[in-house]
């Protein structure tokens, strides 16, 4: 029943998440706190998108069905984000296989929920969604910033100054980012 | 209708994964959970064999039943410049106030190195000599095997992780352990006067 396509694109997309959170590479990325959360993350989410695109029309049209301007796919992306920035969360990916499969699992779902819910969410929605995703993302940036204490056992405090500065910095590239989108669209 | 029901639903399975990780929203950190979990349900340290400075061994447990008295302990290792000298800090300050108010008989400090392959008991010694530790009150000791030490370390909490300069980075924080071998309460190490406080309140208590 499954078209060669579709096997070919799960196989890829297998590949990519085993890739990052298998081989050494991805224990490499684990094994930094910035890396982690901003280059692991990111990538699982982008396979996420991936499969979205490479999802049958069929299943496409099922989601719609329940998924009316995206607003279920985007705030399902909003809570898994916000869950993997609880210092908690992360400790536990580290510490148990299980939390850690969770974590793939939802990035790559929530990944998958940015892609469907995109362009159902339309101008306005959109950029509700950014500016509320933004000010997540640059307060607990700014926490990592200052706290006093480690929040994390299995990362250091300069890694959490810095991935604290990353996820302060990632706002301003995404609103950036998203006006000059704005300004395209209107021309 | 459907979009609803299922954005609901998301939100539910939100509210629950939140709830949990953050043990019913009241902690954002494993450390910060784990100090809750202890004060509500404090914790039998295990038995591990220690090593003190004069080379004597004996179990963990054994220790602090014949000693009798409410015990604060803290890890560090004797080659650490960061933390554990901050630790020492507080533990200076900690024997002096012990030693003023005369609490001496009721309650004792005890470090605990986790670095057994290079504080062994002479190494211990000199250790506590340049803290100007009080041996009537301020105690020192070593583990003996590795397997033991993982133990003690996961009991307490503790994690330590070899950073780039060649030494450790460790979570410091003040333990408070009873006469009868039960981690009570964890403190971070600026409240080591809530610490002592509650220590003499543990040992009248008994």
């Amino acid at each position: 029943m499954i078209k060669r396509t579709n096997l070919v694109n799960l196989v890829i997309v297998f590949g990519m998440i085993f890739v990052v959170v298998k081989t050494p590479f991805g224990v490499w990325l684990e094994e930094s706190m910035v890396r982690h959360m901003l280059i692991q993350f990111p990538l699982i989410l982008a396979t996420g998108v991936l499969l979205g695109f490479a999802m049958p029309v069929r299943i496409q049209q099922r989601i719609t069905y329940f998924n009316a301007h995206g607003l279920s796919g985007l705030i399902l992306f909003m809570l898994v984000t916000a869950f993997w920035m609880i210092p908690r969360a992360l400790d536990h990916a580290l510490l148990s296989p299980s939390v850690e499969f969770a974590k793939v699992l939802s990035l790559l779902i929530a990944g998958m929920a940015i892609q469907c819910s995109w362009r159902p969410a339309g101008p306005v929605i959109q950029t509700f969604f950014i500016g509320n995703w933004s000010w997540m993302s640059a307060a607990v940036g700014l926490t990592y910033q200052t706290s006093s204490t480690r929040l994390c056992n299995f990362y250091l405090v300069d890694q959490q100054i810095l991935t604290g500065q990353g996820l302060t910095i990632l706002p301003l590239i995404l609103v950036s980012a998203w006006i000059v989108s704005l300004r395209e669209v209107q021309s | 209708m459907r979009t609803i029901v299922v954005t609901l639903f998301i939100c539910f399975l939100g509210f629950a994964a939140f709830y949990d990780i953050t043990d019913g929203f009241t902690v954002l950190t494993s450390e910060a959970s784990r100090r809750l979990s202890i004060r509500q349900y404090p914790v039998l340290v295990p038995d591990v064999q220690l090593v003190d400075v004069e080379d004597k061994k004996q179990s963990f447990r054994t220790l602090l039943a014949r000693d009798g008295r409410v015990a604060l302990v803290a890890f560090i290792y004797t080659r650490c410049n960061a933390v554990c000298s901050v630790l020492g800090d507080e533990f200076q300050q900690l024997q002096q106030a012990i030693i003023a108010a005369g609490l001496q008989h009721q309650v004792r400090l005890l470090s605990v190195s986790f670095d057994p392959m290079y504080d062994q008991p002479a190494e211990l010694q000199r250790y506590a000599q340049r803290m100007k530790a009080d041996s009537s009150v301020w105690s020192f000791a070593s583990t003996v095997n590795t397997e033991e030490l993982s133990q003690l370390l996961s009991t307490f909490g503790i994690v330590v992780i070899p950073d780039a300069a060649g030494e450790f980075v460790h979570n410091a924080a003040i333990h408070l352990v009873t006469a009868d071998g039960k981690l009570a309460r964890i403190y971070d190490v600026a409240e080591f006067k809530q610490a002592l406080h509650e220590a003499r309140v543990s040992y009248v208590r008994k």
